[in-house]
Order: structure tokens, then C-alpha cells, then sequence
């Protein structure tokens, strides 16, 4: 603070104060609060209030002088970062979180900069990505919402379906704050009526985020829906302080925003998509507040020439977004990690972080199965089954863990009665089926706790999953020593974790002698070795029955199937 | 023309509280003539003027005071009361400078002992008589743009450019100010008239009288009026300041961008102010030259806000204790408007053609002195009409990098105080903004 005369200039002023600014966004989060209070339980809420709380507490002697007994929390800023901080949490997470993250806040990302006004990061994200790259576990502390005195699990499972309205309501097993998309437009709607919301950094990022989802092949509304962008867009990328001021560079930072989430998303194994793009986009927004700059009103000459520059460039980029896509060079991109939106949405129910499948290429009997990984190690399979219930087809939709045990499941579509038949949607009912495996699938048919008055439609669902446990039986790993016919040289293809792998085997004197990989698709850096490893484990043992490369299943169980396709198993 | 519509320009502005209940309704009373006048031989954007009488002289209420005795932008200067010439002073201005000027002690028994100029027949004229009278006329009444600029009229009505609309600026969007508001209800017909006289005299086919909404009664009135001239229309603007900035209130109205350091005329626009468009029809119809003008004194600081017909000359003390004085403890007296104009604390200052209100602001309503860090909020250029980056420029300002900030618009910022009327850590920014011209060198400017 610094005091001026006034000699000219205007001599009244707005009633808008930093003060009444920060308190009014903290005043948009009460629903969210609420929600995560909802659906969270009384811990959500320990963890928010003790973050603001601790963040306004390490504050107090860096603006000592600003704080009275009638203003105990200064200008607000502080208790708002810790509230942003408090609601990016993973509801399951230890007490002393909250504390770690006020000191990080005020310390190191608002102080360090000279305090509030002069930092360049959200001090909120960047706590979090201190938090997330010093203790990565943490992360993963998910609660199932609404049941949150029962369960406290590694992977966030729910029993219901997970249709867009549900998301939309607050179903999503995720950050505290972003429990509820509702929830978040209601504290937005707020900000918009208080002139506050930074709206074009908002519509940019999610208008980007929808657009670049279809790009890459991944369902938009789900992407906005689910996770963490909708709050990043209503309530952290367009910060203030970390934002461009002007009204084109909020709109190019938001965009900016929303391009690096999802990209971020989709193409690494980085699961925090939002933290780290709009840390990207506000070490940019110096640059951007800089160098786009609005003509002057009256400066008809150079708006003219902008125009015509900015029409050239919009051509320019046209056409060559359409090349790109002509030479096949984006479209072969975008299918290679292509995943639909019904498969995205189990993933993120049952495998949150998960953003790839391998699909087995045979669909049996109406089963597909979906191999899941996290981080690129196996982390279990998606089945998809049906049958025919009491007058339409159940859709059911299997998690399994990688011992074969059921950790999810869900009715995907039924047109079944809309009293007595929906209710194989409960989770009631089909939390019978969880922790079920595929040692014993008719079990599950035997002990059929049936839903009186839905009877046929409970043996439907029943036998559905009784199939898809079927099923992952068949393709179990290959076992015991190789059965080897004449000498000669064999072929055989296998599906790896990134496609085919061909393989050439050598038989001579009724041993397996060379293996040699014609073709692969895999990483060289990882899949490449874990060819050669198994490949060599295999000659040595003369079995199929080897130890799989730990990082590389997918690419060990790929070259391993491949062999026994050349043997003619 | 659809006379419904409500006009706007497109992007900046903000809106302020309007304050205008204070005296919209309070009808124009003459100020009683002080038993002393100061009056100013500069009253205009210009050089002062030549003393035209001595010292005992005895002088008439109209009678000329100071002249031109060279070419050059300037007004003459009449006596706006009947008295006798005491002598020649320094008379102390707003801004703190101080300008020559005539004292004048008036002669309560005949004030209605008026000079007169013969009234103008402009029938049966050539349009180029037409002009050339119109204009001269225009100089012998010393008439000057009475919105607060004080550029002499005639030399403004003289410019060569083909000009084919005239606007006029009802817009008053100042908090408070009331001038252009009352005379639009109470001189409609003069405002036309004179509006007529400016078309003629500059050639343009049309003429559009625009006011905001938020004076309705001077909105109906002028939408009466206009019904009755084919070439005048009634133009409505919705209520954001700064409309009366002239290539702002021209962008509203017409949807024409002045070109940057140009004109209105490079766009073909001749704007006049709602007074001084009255003050044009009385010089010509009746011989009046411009001694009085309209004063609204308001503002929560004084006991009778009032709209004032006052002599040029008279104190801003005198005006004030009309009013019934201050209404509470040290009132901040600002002349002008509340956004633009400056805060004075001598009420000896006289009031000049350019006075056009005076504002007694309580301390709680004032805007404090206290700043904070900017925090990027954005809302300065938001509302900036220049479409400049106000914040950035004034961290150049600040940091002294002066070449920085006339790039990023210092010396297109009109300084109108939108921007820092709505910054939520109260940053001077307007303060800044003029530092930061002053230390340019008027070679870079
Ligand atoms: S004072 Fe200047 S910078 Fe501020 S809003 Fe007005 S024109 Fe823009
Ligand atoms: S309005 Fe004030 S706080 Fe906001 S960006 Fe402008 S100068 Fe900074």
C-alpha cells in the first residue's frame, strides 16, 4: 500500500475493492463446498477449511500491518488460495496436507514474488504441483462419493453408471472440488452476475478443450464433464492475478489452456492434465500481455493491416490443418489413441488416471474385453457383455483387477421396466457381483440374489457376467513346456501393446533354437529389450511359461501369443 | 431514423453512480449579482486576450472587456454585469494557475441596462453570407465550446472540411452535472434553432441531438421537438460514461471512428455542445453575447443543490453560499465534473465560461489516497474507451520507461478516469498517466 494526492483525476471511486473481489469468489465456492460436504463427508470439508485456515494463518506475519481485530484476514487472498487448494485434495487425503500447502502457498509461490499482485503462478497449482511431485501417492487417496463412511479404496470404484447426467450432478470419484459440475456453474453464475468471472478465459478453455478432444478422438462432453477441467476453468485458470488483463489475451490464454490439458492428457501418462497447463499458461501470460496488444481506438489504418494479417494466418492454418489430415499424417495419429467415449467413461469410474486399452481384436459371444493400463503397466481389463433380459438387451460393463476379480460393474444400457427392471441398476444388486473372479463363473448364476419382481431380468445380468467371466478364462497365458512339430522355419503374429509383432521361430531337432522378430510397432526404449528378453527366456526354457518384463507386459504377453501362433497352437 | 433505438459505443466504459435526482428537476435560477465580479481575459483554449477598458471605466452588461488584436485562437471577453472597473488582477484558476483579469464592482440598481447587438436577418441569404455572418456573429458574442473545452466557436465553425452531420452532445455523463439536461428541458426551442443556424452555416444535411437515457424528461422533450424539423432527429444513448467524449459520443451515434490525433470533420461531423448551440441562437436572434452561463452546483457536501444562471465572474463562493452552503464539515469542492474535473480549496476562484458545475463531494463519497498492488484484474482495460492497457502503461510510467509507455497508448489516453475509477486497488492511474506525459518531451509527442 502507498498513499497519493489526488489533485485531478477522478475524485470518486467504485465501490470494488481486491477485498470484496477475493471474499466474492470465496462466496462462489459455497456450492461446490456444499457439494464436496455432500458427497465427501465431514473430511472433504476438514480438508478445505484447514487449508484456507492455515494459508491465512502463515500469511499473517508477511501483512502484519494490514490486519486489525476487525479484519483478521487481511485482503482475503490468502484464505481464497488455501480454499482452491482445499478443493483440489483428494478427498482421502492425511491431515497435515492442508498445512504443507499453506506454507507452500504463501511462501514459496506468493511471498517469494513480492506478495499478492506480483506472483506469476497460481500459488494454489503450485502447491499442488509441489505436492504432486513430492509425494505422487497422495493423489490417489479417492473416496466413492456418497459413500464415504463406508469405503476408502486405491481406486475410486462406484456401482452405479456414470451417464453424462450423473457426472453432471456429481458422481465423480475425483478432487474434492470437482465432485460436482453443477455445483461449479452455480458459483460461476454468481461470479457472472458480480462482473468477476473471467469469462473468456473460461469459454476459451473449455470451447479449446471440446475441440481439441474431437481432434484427438476423445469424447468431449466427458472430458469437460468429468475431472478437473471444469473447475480449472471456472475457478483457477481464470485467477486474476495469473491472467492476462486485456480482452483477446484472456481469450488466447484460455484456448492455450485448454489445447494443453487435453493434449497433456491424452498423450503422456501425466494424469494432472490441468495443474500443469495452466502453470504453463501463466508463465506465458507476461509474454502474451505484451505482445498482443489491442489498436487503439481510432487506429484505423493498423486494425486494417491486422485484419488482413490475421485473415492470411487463419488461411494459412486452414489449409494446412488440411494437408495434415489429407496425407493421413493427423488421422493415423488421432487412431492410434483413439478411445471412445463409452470406454473413457469406465475408465475414468473404475481406473481413474487410465487413459489407454489395448482391445483384443476377437469379439466372441458378444464379449469384448479391454485390457487397461495405468501408466503403461497392466492394471486389468474392461468387459462388455450382454444378454437378453425381460424385453431388451442388458448392456453390462465388468472391471476386473488383474487377478480376474471383479472391482466394477455397471448396467450400461437396459430397456428394461422403468419400475421393477431398473433396478438392476442399484448398487444393491450389483454389488453382489464385486470381488467375483473368473475361477468360478457360474457361481454367480447359483447364489443369484434376485430382485423380487425382476426376476428375469436379474438371471440376465447374472448370466451376462457369468459370459464375461467365461470368457477371460480362454485367453489365460499359455503354460508347460512348448509342443514342437517338424523341423523348419515358422510365422506367427501377436497383438503387443502398441500392434502386431511378427516373429519367425526356428525349430531343429524338435527344439526351438531362433526366434527372430520380423515386425513390431513397440517403444524401442521399453518394448524393444522386453522383445529380446522373452524372446531369449523362451529358447532357454523351451517354454512359453516365462516371466513376464515388468514395465513391458503388454508387449511380453504380445510376443509370447505370437510364438505360440507360429508353433500352430 | 428509428427514434426508439438506444445507442451505445462498442467496447469500454463503465457505469458510474448518477446522481442526477440531486437537480434534474430543479428548474435554472439566476444567481443574484455578487457585489463583485473577477473576470478572466482568458476564458478559452487559447492566449488571453487585450484589456479593452481602463481603470474607473464604467461598463455595461455586455459590453466588451477584452479583444482579439491579432489573429490566432482566441474569444473576446464581455462584462457579464453593469458597474464600475476597479482595477486589473491576477484572478487564481482551478488548475492552480493564474490568469489576467478585470475586477468589477456592480451597480445593483441597473442590472437590466443591458448592450445589445442588432439581431442577425439571415433570411434571403446565400449560403455563403449565410456562413460568413453566422460566424462572425458567432466571434462578436466571444462564444467558445461551453462542454468544458472553451475552444472558440467560430474558428471551430470556420474549418474547411465538408462536414454532413452536426451532433449534439446532451450526453452529460458526468455524475451530478445537470447543465445540458435542464436547458434541454426548459430551451428546447432555442437548442433547435441554434442547431438550424450551425447546420446551415457548415453545409451538413442533418443534425442529431444525443442524450442519455437516464434524463427521460430531456429525452422526451427533444424527441417532441424533433418531430417537427425533417432534418433534426432525437438520438438516445444508454447510460455509460465517457459518451460525452466527442469521438466516442460519434462512434455511438453514427458508428464513425475518428482517425487517432484527427478531427470529428475528417469523418464529415461537426459536434457541439447543448449550450453553446443555445448560446449560438441567442447571439443571433436577440444580440446577446455569452456573459452568463449555467452552473450546476450539487452534491451530497452542499445544503440546496441548485442549476444556476450565473455571471462569468462571480466566485465559486458566491455560488456555493446560494446554494445554502456547505452541508457537512469540509466538503471536497470539485469543479467540473466529479471524473475530470479538479479539486480546489480557494473559493475566490471566479467562475469562467468554462465552469459547468461544482461538486461538493462528502469525504466518505471522495476517492481515498490509499493504493494497492495491481492485481491483473483486468477491469481498467475493460472499461478503457481508448482501448489501451492502462495498467501496463502506467508500470512503464512507473519504472520510467517512457519510450514503453507512448507505445502502449500514453499519449492516446483521453483521460477521461474510467479506468481508475473502477480499479479495485485504487491505483492512480490517471495521476500517472499525466506524470508520465509530462516527462515525454513535447518533441516526442
Ligand atoms: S483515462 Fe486514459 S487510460 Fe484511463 S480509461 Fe480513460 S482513456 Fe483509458
Ligand atoms: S484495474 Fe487496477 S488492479 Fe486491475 S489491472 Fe487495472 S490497475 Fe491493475
Amino acid at each position: 500500500m502507498s498513499t497519493t494526492v489526488r489533485s485531478s483525476g477522478p475524485h470518486i471511486e467504485s465501490r470494488d475493492t481486491v477485498k470484496r473481489a477475493m471474499w466474492d469468489v470465496s462466496i462462489a465456492l459455497i456450492p461446490v463446498i456444499a457439494a464436496a460436504g455432500i458427497f465427501f463427508g465431514p473430511w472433504a470439508l476438514y480438508l478445505i477449511f484447514a487449508s484456507a485456515f492455515a494459508t491465512a494463518i502463515v500469511e499473517i506475519p508477511f501483512v502484519w500491518k494490514q490486519l486489525s481485530w476487525r479484519n483478521p484476514l487481511g485482503d482475503g487472498s490468502a484464505f481464497l488460495a488455501g480454499l482452491l487448494f482445499g478443493l483440489t485434495l483428494a478427498p482421502g487425503s492425511p491431515w497435515w496436507i492442508p498445512i504443507f500447502g499453506a506454507v507452500m502457498i504463501v511462501v514459496v509461490a506468493k511471498q517469494a514474488f513480492g506478495g499478492l499482485g506480483h506472483n506469476f503462478f497460481n500459488p494454489a497449482l503450485v502447491a499442488r504441483a509441489i505436492l504432486l511431485a513430492a509425494y505422487p501417492g497422495l493423489s490417489t487417496g479417492w473416496r466413492v462419493p456418497l459413500e464415504y463412511d463406508a469405503v476408502t479404496t486405491a481406486t475410486p470404484l462406484t456401482g452405479a453408471s456414470a451417464d453424462y447426467l450423473e457426472l453432471f450432478l456429481g458422481y465423480i470419484p475425483g478432487s474434492i472440488g470437482e465432485v460436482s459440475a453443477l455445483a461449479l456453474l452455480i458459483g460461476a453464475a454468481y461470479l457472472l452476475v458480480r462482473g468477476i468471472l473471467g469469462w473468456r478465459v473460461t469459454i476459451g478453455y473449455l470451447g479449446a478443450a471440446v475441440i481439441t478432444a474431437l481432434i484427438l478422438g476423445v469424447d468431449p462432453l466427458f472430458t469437460i464433464l468429468a475431472g478437473s477441467i471444469m473447475f480449472a476453468a471456472l475457478f483457477m485458470a481464470s485467477d486474476m492475478v495469473t491472467s492476462p488483463v486485456a480482452r483477446f489475451p484472456q481469450l488466447i490464454y484460455g484456448i492455450g489452456c485448454g489445447v494443453l490439458t487435453v493434449t497433456i492428457r491424452e498423450l503422456t501418462q501425466l494424469p494432472e492434465g490441468t495443474t500443469y497447463a495452466v502453470l504453463i499458461m501463466n508463465g506465458l501470460t507476461p509474454l502474451i500481455n505484451a505482445t498482443v496488444v489491442q489498436t487503439f481506438f481510432g487506429d484505423v489504418v493498423k486494425r486494417g493491416r491486422r485484419f488482413m494479417v490475421a485473415g492470411a494466418a487463419a488461411a494459412v492454418l486452414v489449409v494446412a490443418v488440411g494437408v495434415a489430415f489429407g496425407t493421413g499424417a493427423l488421422s493415423s495419429f488421432a487412431e492410434s489413441y483413439y478411445v471412445d467415449g463409452a470406454t473413457r467413461q469406465d475408465l475414468a469410474s473404475f481406473f481413474p488416471g487410465a487413459r489407454h486399452v489395448h482391445r483384443y481384436d476377437s469379439e466372441r459371444d458378444g464379449v469384448r474385453v479391454e485390457q487397461v493400463f495405468l501408466n503403461r503397466e497392466p492394471a486389468g481389463y474392461l468387459v462388455y457383455a450382454s444378454e437378453y433380459g425381460y424385453k431388451s438387451r442388458i448392456d453390462m460393463v465388468l472391471a476386473l483387477d488383474n487377478e480376474d476379480r471383479i472391482i466394477g460393474i455397471r448396467v450400461a444400457d437396459h430397456n428394461e421396466s422403468a419400475t421393477l427392471g431398473a433396478l438392476i441398476r442399484r448398487p444393491s444388486f450389483l454389488n453382489q457381483f464385486l470381488r467375483r473372479s473368473t475361477d468360478n463363473p457360474d457361481a454367480v448364476v447359483d447364489s443369484l440374489d434376485v430382485i423380487s419382481g425382476a426376476t428375469v431380468s436379474s438371471r440376465a445380468v447374472a448370466s451376462a457376467v457369468q459370459e464375461a467371466l467365461s470368457f477371460r478364462i480362454a485367453p489365460a497365458a499359455p503354460a508347460g513346456r512348448i509342443e514342437v512339430g517338424e523341423d523348419g522355419e515358422y510365422e506367427g503374429t501377436g497383438s503387443g501393446y502398441n500392434g502386431r509383432i511378427r516373429v519367425r521361430v526356428t525349430v531343429e531337432g524338435g527344439e526351438v533354437t531362433a526366434i527372430e522378430i520380423l515386425s513390431h510397432s513397440e517403444t524401442p526404449d521399453i518394448g524393444g529389450p522386453a522383445l529380446e528378453r522373452i524372446s531369449e527366456a523362451v529358447i532357454d526354457r523351451q517354454s512359453l511359461d516365462v516371466d513376464t518384463v515388468s514395465g513391458a507386459t503388454g508387449t511380453s504377453r504380445g510376443v509370447l501369443g505370437a510364438i505360440q501362433n507360429a508353433l500352430g497352437d | 431514423m428509428d427514434n426508439t433505438s438506444i445507442k451505445k459505443f462498442p467496447i469500454g466504459g463503465t457505469h458510474l453512480p448518477e446522481e442526477k435526482e440531486l437537480t434534474t428537476h430543479v428548474a435554472i435560477t439566476p444567481l443574484p449579482v455578487p457585489a463583485e465580479v473577477l473576470i478572466p481575459l482568458k476564458q478559452h483554449l487559447g492566449a488571453p486576450v487585450e484589456p479593452a477598458v481602463k481603470v474607473g471605466d464604467r461598463v455595461r452588461r455586455g459590453d466588451v472587456l477584452g479583444h482579439r488584436i491579432q489573429t490566432g485562437i482566441r474569444a473576446i471577453v464581455h462584462s457579464s454585469v453593469t458597474g464600475e472597473v476597479l482595477g486589473f488582477e491576477d484572478a487564481p484558476m482551478p488548475d492552480g494557475s493564474t490568469v489576467h483579469a478585470v475586477r468589477i464592482r456592480p451597480d445593483q440598481s441597473a442590472q437590466t441596462d443591458e448592450t445589445l447587438m442588432k439581431p442577425l436577418d439571415l433570411e434571403g441569404l446565400s449560403a455563403e453570407d449565410y456562413r460568413a455572418a453566422v460566424i462572425a456573429r458567432v466571434e462578436e458574442a466571444g462564444i467558445v465550446g461551453l462542454g468544458g473545452a472553451t475552444f472558440p466557436t467560430h474558428i471551430k465553425l470556420g474549418l474547411e472540411d465538408p462536414v454532413d452531420t452536426v451532433v449534439i452532445n446532451g450526453a452529460e455523463c458526468e455524475p451530478y452535472i445537470t447543465v445540458d439536461d435542464r436547458l434541454m428541458q426548459e430551451r428546447a426551442d432555442a437548442l433547435f434553432r441554434g442547431l438550424e443556424i450551425v447546420r446551415r452555416t457548415v453545409g451538413a444535411e442533418r443534425g442529431v441531438v444525443a442524450c442519455e437515457i437516464n434524463k427521460p424528461d430531456a429525452l422526451q422533450k427533444i424527441r417532441e421537438m424533433a418531430v417537427n424539423y425533417p432534418h433534426i432527429d432525437a438520438q438516445a444513448l444508454d447510460t455509460r460514461y465517457p459518451h460525452g467524449a466527442e469521438k466516442h459520443l460519434i462512434k455511438a451515434v453514427l458508428d464513425r471512428e475518428v482517425p487517432l490525433r484527427a478531427l470529428p470533420s475528417a469523418v464529415g461531423v461537426l459536434v457541439n455542445n447543448v449550450q453553446t448551440v443555445i448560446a449560438i441562437a441567442d447571439a443571433v436572434d436577440s444580440g446577446r453575447p455569452l456573459t452568463h452561463r449555467v452552473v450546476t452546483v450539487s452534491g451530497h457536501g452542499v445544503h440546496e443543490p441548485k442549476n444556476l444562471l450565473v455571471p462569468v465572474g462571480a466566485t465559486i463562493g458566491d455560488a456555493i453560499e446560494f446554494c445554502g452552503g456547505d452541508a457537512v464539515t469540509d466538503p471536497v469542492i470539485v469543479v467540473g465534473g466529479p471524473m475530470t474535473g479538479l479539486e480546489i480549496s480557494n473559493r475566490a476562484i471566479p467562475m469562467t465560461k468554462s465552469t459547468g458545475g461544482i461538486v461538493l463531494l462528502t469525504v466518505e463519497e471522495h476517492a481515498g489516497n490509499v493504493h494497492m498492488a495491481c492485481i491483473n484484474c483486468g477491469k481498467c482495460v475493460e472499461v478503457c474507451p481508448m482501448y489501451l492497457p492502462p495498467s501496463r502503461m502506467t508500470a512503464y510510467v512507473n519504472a520510467n520507461m517512457l519510450e514503453e509507455a507512448t507505445n502502449a497508448g500514453l499519449h492516446a489516453c483521453i483521460l477521461c478516469g474510467a479506468c481508475q475509477f473502477v480499479c479495485p486497488s485504487k491505483r492512480p492511474l490517471v495521476e500517472w498517466i499525466k506524470k508520465g506525459r509530462s516527462l515525454v518531451s513535447p518533441v516526442r509527442r
